[in-house]
């Protein structure tokens, strides 16, 4: 074996212990071993939902999903696990200046705009470096939703799930929140002031008090057709966070259809810079001609992403896409 | 003082590490915090589960860091088949076809490092890095890329590991300059994020040399072999080969001649109605390539890996100011 087992001391039973974790708690009567490093920072727990009601939202979340509803899935296996993670109270102030593009043509102008950083917040980072649990980063606003109590003033029978390990330890886990917590500010100031660049940011970040909190997360592995295929249902409200689906031929026809039709409006749109450039001497009309020849790369590209679509093998939906930045975005386009 | 062994056997413990009789573990109480630890008979040093010190015997003789595995080989063999068996185009008979011919237990080696991008002194990037340090793997570069479990270590006498231990053919020099190498691209993200010009302050932390287990399998399909890796902690598949069905790969190639001819009808009404045969040819360009690209997927022989998340990836979160312990 592996792994090295002790006795748990409260209640005897079989403790499997990861040599290098910070935090173990014996599965059966919930008492909590932590390392030195970590003993003083408080402990906090989700209390989960039972497998029953788990497997209720799941199938009803399968009964009205416009994709899986009338399907026949068979439940292969169904297992939570309570995901630890540091939650660290932060205090961020600062400034920043950054531009955006306004108007079109003629009435084009750059826009600078600036804004002032005062925020106090809790901030959540996984408490472990790598976990491959499936619909994981979507737990982040169920965090906050749902209640929770004390580690130590639960009924742990009644919500007792194996505990995933604490292997950060609180040092790393200071730095590693700061750089998450300004990546992710950045981000929401840029997006929601619609800027296309910053001419500066200056954050300054303070970590105060942290916690440890527990929160379930489960998974459900379905079978359809000899697949297999995973749902993620966060343990807290039972809401499902993230599905896997296989991908039906209708849906592989839909993008080739998508895709077929891109390539002809490309033609469509070039013919139109076609007669435009034909029929007009007007030097404005050059900027007209670059915003459709760019119209032209934007449903090129798209029909080549739709055509890779149709090769993949499952679908994945999350409460929260993968924030990808739209194609003219990513070409640095109608800036 | 007693001492009880994981089997349930009390033993007379004195200062030594005593061995149980029964199963043959190695029982001692911690150094630093006098916890009780009991240990797989074959290890020479563990952390401590209750305090984390690391604890070796006074006759250590190898410093080798190996990681547990937590399955076994038909585990192995069971996880690759059912991670094949929702791939796009995979033979309906791979059931019953799936032939395990050959599995390995590899231990590769990995210098494991702690990576610091500083842009400025706000805004910087930290990642733990695991370089692959073998030459002779063939999926190295597709390690390159994984991200390790990097936890549960225990140490190990080499000669009683049951796995094939690739040797170091990098030295720390070659992967301190990868690690850097990588530390570099960390800043990429926030470069474009913050409008920042310049290169990083990279700092790495060297934090040692450890062996991490993967399984390579080898089955058959009809008459064809192809190969998997499969971490052995955790049961990802990192890397698969496997067969395309007869009837998909027929499917694909119509689909993709398909596409094909009916841009170039398109594309020839377009010229026709509109009088102009550029918009013709790039219609039918793009047909020529978008065709060839679903012609390109139906080759008998697919690699592909799992696609589950990782937490190298953060919390989405929709907002900012949330509290739950913060209290103004």
């Amino acid at each position: 074996m592996s792994f090295l087992s002790v006795n748990c001391k409260k209640c005897g039973s079989p403790l499997n212990i990861s040599p290098d974790s910070l935090l173990n708690i014996c599965e059966y009567c919930g008492y909590a071993y932590s390392s030195s490093e970590i003993k003083d920072i408080p402990i906090y727990i989700t209390p989960s939902l039972s497998k029953d009601e788990i497997i209720k939202s799941f199938n009803s979340r399968m009964a009205n999903d416009s994709n899986m509803r009338n399907k026949h899935c068979e439940i292969v296996e169904v297992k939570g696990v309570y995901v630890p993670l540091y939650i660290t109270n932060i205090s961020a102030y600062g400034n920043w200046k950054g531009t955006r593009t306004e108007g079109s043509g003629k009435y084009r102008r750059t826009v600078t705009l600036t804004g002032n950083i005062d925020l106090y917040c809790d901030f959540p980072i996984i408490a472990r470096k790598y976990a491959h649990e499936f619909g994981l980063p979507q737990i982040g606003d169920f965090i906050f939703r749902a209640p929770f109590n004390n580690f130590e003033k639960i009924e742990w029978q009644n919500i007792s799930l194996p505990v995933l390990s604490v292997d950060i330890r609180e040092e790393d886990s200071e730095l590693i929140t700061k750089d998450d917590f300004v990546d992710e500010l950045g981000d929401q100031i840029k997006g929601n002031n619609r800027l296309d660049k910053f001419d500066f940011f200056n954050c300054k970040v303070a970590a105060l008090k942290k916690n440890i909190l527990l929160f379930p997360l489960w998974t459900v592995v379905y079978r359809y057709e000899g697949g297999t295929y995973r749902v993620a249902v966060e343990g807290g409200s039972g809401n499902v966070i993230s599905a896997m689906e296989p991908m039906f031929n209708s849906q592989r026809a839909m993008y080739f259809a998508g895709a077929l039709g891109l390539g002809a409006v490309a033609g469509i749109l070039w013919h139109i810079i076609w007669l435009i450039l034909t029929n007009s001497d007007d030097g404005d009309v050059m900027k007209i001609v670059i915003l459709i020849l760019i119209g032209m790369g934007i449903s090129l590209y798209t029909a080549f992403i739709l055509s890779k679509r149709i090769l993949k093998s499952v679908r994945i939906e999350s409460v929260h896409n993968e924030p990808t930045m739209p194609v003219w975005k990513k070409f640095g386009l109608f800036r | 003082m007693n001492l009880q062994c994981l089997c349930g056997k009390n033993l007379d413990y004195s200062d030594e590490i005593v061995v149980c009789p029964d199963c043959g573990r190695q029982n001692f109480r911690c150094s630093q915090c006098a916890a009780p630890v009991s240990l797989d008979k074959d290890a020479v040093a563990v952390s401590c589960p209750y305090c984390s010190a690391t604890l070796a015997k006074k006759d250590l003789s190898t410093d080798k860091l190996f990681f547990p595995i937590s399955f076994n080989e038909t585990n192995a063999y069971e996880k690759l088949h059912r991670f094949l068996q929702n791939r796009f185009g995979i033979p309906e008979d791979i059931a019953t076809e799936y032939n395990p011919v050959h599995i390995s237990l590899i231990y590769v080696p990995l210098h494991i490092y702690h990576i610091k991008s500083e842009m400025t002194h706000d805004i910087i990037e930290v990642d733990t890095k695991g370089i692959v340090a073998s030459n002779k793997i063939w999926f190295a570069q597709n390690m390159d890329n994984y991200k390790f479990a990097v936890k549960s270590k225990i140490y190990y006498k080499q000669d009683e590991i049951k796995g094939q231990i690739m040797g170091v053919d990098f030295d720390k020099v070659t992967a301190d300059n990868r690690a850097r190498s990588y530390g570099y691209e960390l800043s990429n993200k926030d470069k474009i994020r913050f409008n920042l010009h310049g290169s990083p302050n990279v700092e790495i932390k060297y934090d040692g040399l450890i062996y991490y287990p993967v399984y390579e399998i080898e089955y058959g399909y009809k008459n064809e072999k192809y190969k998997g890796i499969i971490d052995a902690t955790n049961g990802v598949a990192i890397y698969t080969e496997y067969p395309m069905g007869r009837k998909t790969r027929y499917t694909l190639r119509t689909m993709g001649a398909a596409y094909i001819v009916l841009s170039m009808i398109i594309g020839i009404l377009q010229g026709i109605f509109l009088w102009d045969y550029i918009s013709t040819l790039i219609v039918i360009g793009q047909g020529i390539v978008i065709g060839g690209v679903i012609i390109s997927g139906s080759g008998s022989r697919k690699k592909g890996s799992e696609e589950i998340s990782s937490s190298d990836k953060k919390l989405f979160l929709s907002k900012l100011d949330n509290t739950l312990f913060y209290k103004e």
